[in-house]
């Protein structure tokens, strides 16, 4: 028997507890859901590392920030999704900072990552057997990569230079340019113009157009510039998403066109 | 022990407290089997991580609690809607021993969820200060405030 009244006054009028049983029994009807929820949990994060794969491979760090160019105004933990939120000296501020904290939506809607998990999320179920094809578990021995790995593929080391037919990967080895391979937007067939140490040139054409990209080092330092869409067959200009200028190094077939900015 | 095994376990083995405590924070019972619901969905979800916590059940009373904050204004809001057409105590639960429940009915929900984990759950000051995301400092108020006004209504209760 303790001395503090209001300890004995909330022992003695509390409720009872639920005994084990009817635990059980509660945690049996909510089973499904539960698993219900951590199967899309997964098809998440297994998307979302599809996500920066494809991006990573197609046009790395420039295509990651074009898809990440959303609104991203409300900062996320990603140390605590679904966790805990931020500590708040001011008694009076308690309900509003809890607004802002709001679990829910840190666990389900947004499992951040821990992650890209939001929701909370962005987690490690990872003892569990992958269900669905193609779904990251986000284990840590798992081979896959998951939404909090801040690694990225060796592949990632290697410079990346995009266009709207296709990217080029490169990269600078004992002050020489070396080309690595190419990814052509599905559609498009690449063809390498030229590759000589010191400048690279890929050509993303489909039947009517082609894109270029080229790298070209320039004291020490690759610069990189893509063209396109630059219409095949023709002499006329087409308006396109080439990101650089139009440059002057054309092939002798190739088409004239007018600059497009 | 596999790790449905292992989450079942600890579900059986916190939940009962935790309905409790969220029922006298919330002031209903379903809603409180509601945020639990949400937050052991959550811990389920990263059970692989949760389990390796030194207390998964803290982890799973923290989101609850704040998941609670929502539902107590909609309780709140729906109890003055009920009190506007069948009068006053009427409101609270009416399944369950509502003795705890109307005593504390009075205090506003910080005062209500403090005095809940720290006289139900048992918790330190800093324990509860953690499960609510505020200071100790922010604690200790809310406990001062909610024993100021119990107190006259324990010893009310007392005399009757």
């Amino acid at each position: 028997m303790t001395t503090d009244p209001f300890r004995d006054a909330f022992e003695r009028m509390a409720p009872r507890p639920v005994d084990p049983a009817a635990a059980r029994a509660e945690l049996g009807a909510l089973t499904p859901g539960f698993q219900k929820a951590r199967r899309f949990h997964r098809v998440r994060l297994g998307a979302a590392t599809a996500v920066c794969a494809v991006g990573l491979a197609l046009g790395g760090p420039a295509v990651l920030g074009a898809v990440g160019s959303g609104d991203s105004s409300a900062p996320v933990d990603f140390a605590n999704e679904g966790e805990p939120g931020p500590d708040i000296a001011d008694a009076a501020e308690v309900d509003s900072a809890v607004d802002q904290i709001d679990d829910s939506s840190a666990g389900e809607e947004f499992e951040t990552p821990d992650h890209l998990d939001s929701d909370g999320s962005s987690d490690p179920t990872e003892d569990q057997p992958i269900e669905i094809t193609g779904v990251a578990d986000d284990s840590a021995d798992s081979s896959v990569p998951s939404a909090d790995d801040t690694t990225t593929p060796a592949a990632a080391a290697d410079e990346v230079a995009v266009s709207d037919g296709g990217s080029v990967s490169y990269k600078v080895v004992d002050g020489a340019l070396v080309f690595v391979n190419h990814q052509p937007v599905s559609g498009f067939e690449p063809e390498l113009v030229k590759d000589n140490g010191h400048e690279i040139k890929v050509r993303f054409s489909d039947a009517s157009v082609y894109f270029e990209v080229e790298i070209e080092l320039k004291d020490g330092v690759p610069e990189e510039d893509s063209t396109g869409p630059r219409t095949l067959g023709s002499s006329g200009d087409n308006s396109g998403s080439g990101s650089g200028d139009e440059s002057d190094e054309h092939d002798e077939n190739d088409e004239p066109s007018t600059e497009e900015g | 022990m596999s790790d449905d095994a292992e989450f079942e376990a600890f579900f059986v083995e916190s939940y009962g407290g935790l309905l409790r405590t969220l029922t006298v924070i919330i002031g209903d019972s379903e809603m409180a089997a509601d945020a639990l619901q949400d937050a052991y969905q959550k811990a389920y979800v990263r059970w692989g991580r949760i389990r390796r916590y030194d207390a998964p059940a803290a982890w799973v009373r923290h989101v609850a609690v704040n998941r609670s904050r929502d539902l107590i204004r909609s309780n709140e809001r729906r109890r003055r809607n009920e009190e506007r057409a069948a009068g006053p105590d009427q409101a609270f639960d009416p399944d369950i021993d509502d003795s705890l429940l109307s005593l504390l009915r009075p205090l506003p929900a910080r005062q209500r969820t403090a005095m809940a984990l720290f006289y139900l759950e048992d918790l330190s000051v800093e324990q509860v200060a953690d499960a609510m995301g505020v200071s100790s400092g922010a604690v200790k108020y809310h406990l001062n405030q909610g024993r100021e006004k119990l107190r006259p209504l324990l010893e009310e209760r007392g005399k009757q």
